[in-house]
């Protein structure tokens, strides 16, 4: 699966979708929409909500959107539909009570108006927390890669996220250090492209290992 | 600058323990989704105002039906939403109508209740999100509402 390229899934999608391509999408983009959501604040059942009305809006949107990779702008066309459909649904979660049918509101201002505007997020933050649920994605994609040898992520792991001294990792593992720190080096590259990948639609990295 | 660049270890790993925590529940949605998909493409068009789509049993055929000023769907007469002889719709089954600028969905003291994916058991009234799917009388409504025009 992850051999069908960014720009290729969205030109799918944006033509001749067939369901397959939009369970693709969903696997790509569902836990860092998720993840963002729940770092502005909502709930899981809220981060749901807007997961699933941002994937109606991709899916309603995404024909009339023109892919090109040098400008990068899915990574900034998503996160804006996101943030939107989050900024709802923190709205949703601060109202009280049910409203009936034949309610009227309390005051002459339309329900959604009363609600309070609650602080939309500063744009810097919401672009962290966006770029944070993207590492999270491409770091996830790297550590369960099953075309990867368990080994290979250990000493990854060891290194780069236990900062653990690559002496040390290499006497665990039986491996001379330059060893490891090529193995290092090698997935932090691969990161790199993940996090591309997940971003604005480069090329997957090889998942092919050293014999 | 690469963000990956200026991550320390700790930094990496706290990114991991956040992935790992966000719990999701994906089968559901998924197969949620893939209904949307297909009742979608089966429109020569998208929808451009709040609606309801729905393959109509028998015929095969998808249907879009704007909600409006509201919509009853049922089995009887002057439902805007009709399914004459099908047992298992009640005479007024369910109604969809807006509120401000929101909208809801009503079960009208159906026989066999009306369900919202995702929402444990029956339902009585319940606010309706964009894409969410009513199950009624065997048969799943989707309901859309496009953003406006520039908005």
């Amino acid at each position: 699966m992850d051999l069908v390229t960014q720009a290729s899934l969205l030109v799918r999608l944006s033509t001749a979708s067939q369901q397959g391509d939009w369970t693709l999408f969903y696997e790509k983009y569902a836990a860092v929409i998720v993840s963002f959501a729940q770092k502005q604040g909502l709930d899981p059942h809220g981060a749901r909500d807007a997961l699933q009305e941002t994937m109606l809006v991709v899916m309603r949107k995404l024909p009339a959107f023109t892919y090109d990779p040098a400008k990068g702008r899915f990574r900034n066309w998503l996160l804006s539909i996101v943030a939107n459909k989050v900024r709802e649904a923190q709205r949703r979660a601060r109202r009280e009570g049910h409203v009936s049918l034949d309610a009227e509101p309390e005051s002459g201002e339309p329900l959604h108006e009363q609600l309070a505007a609650g602080g939309a997020t500063a744009d810097a933050a919401v672009e962290e927390a966006w770029r944070q649920s993207l590492l999270e994605e491409a770091l996830m994609r790297l550590l369960d890669d099953p075309h990867t040898k368990p080994e290979t992520i250990a000493i990854f792991r060891a290194c780069a996220l236990e900062g653990r001294p690559v002496a040390e990792v290499a006497a665990q593992f039986g491996l001379k250090e330059n060893a490891v720190y090529q193995i290092k080096n090698r997935l932090m590259t691969r990161l790199r492209g993940l996090l591309a990948e997940v971003e604005d639609g480069a090329e997957p990295p090889p998942a092919d290992e050293p014999a | 600058m690469n963000p990956l660049d200026d991550l320390s270890p700790a930094e990496l790993a706290a990114l991991e323990h956040t992935a790992r925590s966000a719990k999701l529940e994906t089968q559901t949605l998924i197969a949620q989704l893939s209904v949307t998909a297909g009742l979608l493409n089966a429109l020569p068009a998208a929808p451009t105002t709040p609606s309801l789509i729905f393959r109509r049993p028998l015929t095969n055929t998808v249907e879009c039906v704007p909600v409006g000023a509201g919509v009853t769907a049922g089995r009887g007469e002057g439902c805007e939403i009709r399914f004459e002889g099908r047992q298992e719709v009640s005479r007024r089954h369910f109604a969809v109508r807006p509120v401000d600028d929101l909208f809801f969905v009503e079960d009208l003291a159906s026989s066999n209740g009306t369900t919202v994916e995702g929402v444990a058991g029956r339902i009585s009234r319940r606010e309706l999100r964009d894409g969410d799917l009513i199950r009624a009388g065997g048969i799943i409504f989707l309901f859309v509402r496009p953003e406006p025009a520039g908005g």
